[in-house]
């Protein structure tokens, strides 16, 4: 198992949080996975999109101005995604140090 | 170079993953507190509602009654859930969580099911208060196992 079969857009350190936060959750406030990554707003809502170009993440608005609210739910396509990538990443970190697959 | 190179990637995958592994188990560890009022209010709502669809086979009041008392507990339940900022899954549910949350299932089942008992070969009334009693006692252990299971879980995580 090589570094190759990771996704890339799961693979960013902060979306890789943030899919895990969500991997756990129906759906998550934007003020929950903000404050468990450690991230601004405007950082948060760059790397969503991301995921949610991926088609990774659905993304839902409700309320107008101040009361309003943002919660992210993950897609069936993004458990899918993230289910593999964890695998692959568990397969690299735990395949034996002579693997030669490790190394790229 | 190459193994250096290999190390330094090795690491950074594995603190990503176990990174991962804790963050998918947040929305399960992280609590909202429950005052004290709650566990008699839903032992006499769970009384309630079971004597209440018990008495409705007979007089259609009651089920009228049944309904509104379904519909005050599923708008509590949506009151409480508003009140989270994640609503955990069911289907991933960490390790430590599956005795206290399958315990919480059967005992409702086991409260149900003697608290009915008593109630055909004794008196309603009595059914009815050994149902409330036990339906808000069954709560309070519930909350104490969950919270070890949190307990639990973050400690597995070296978290406080």
């Amino acid at each position: 198992m090589s570094i190759e079969r990771l996704d890339p857009v799961i693979h960013a350190p902060k979306r890789l949080g943030a899919m895990a936060l969500l991997a756990g959750a129906d759906r998550a406030d934007f003020a929950f996975v903000k404050d468990h990554l450690g991230v601004s707003d405007s950082d948060l809502s760059k790397q969503m999109k991301v995921l949610q170009e991926a088609g990774y993440v659905q993304i839902r608005k409700s309320g107008h101005g101040r009361s309003g609210s943002t919660s992210f739910k993950m897609t069936r396509a993004g458990r899918s995604a993230y289910d593999a990538h964890i695998s692959a990443l568990r397969a690299i970190v735990e395949a034996p140090a002579s693997d030669p697959e490790r190394v790229r | 170079m190459e193994s250096s190179h290999s190390a330094h990637t090795d690491g950074e995958l594995r603190s990503g993953l176990a990174e991962a592994d804790r963050l998918s188990t947040v929305a399960w560890t992280e609590t909202v507190d429950v005052a004290a009022w709650v566990y008699p209010l839903c032992g006499l709502l769970f009384a309630a509602t079971l004597f209440s669809v018990r008495a409705a086979w007979s007089n259609l009041w009651f089920g009228l009654l049944a309904l509104a008392l379904i519909a005050a507990q599923a708008f509590g339940i949506a009151w409480i859930a508003r009140r989270r900022r994640a609503h955990a899954n069911f289907l991933r549910m960490p390790a430590e969580f599956r005795r206290p949350v399958i315990g919480y299932f059967a005992g409702l089942f086991v409260i149900t099911a003697v608290a009915t008992a008593i109630a055909e070969r004794s008196s309603e009334l009595l059914g009815f208060v050994v149902c409330a009693a036990a339906a808000m006692t069954g709560m309070i252990v519930y909350r104490v196992h969950l919270h070890r299971a949190i307990e639990s879980t973050r400690l597995r995580f070296g978290q406080p």
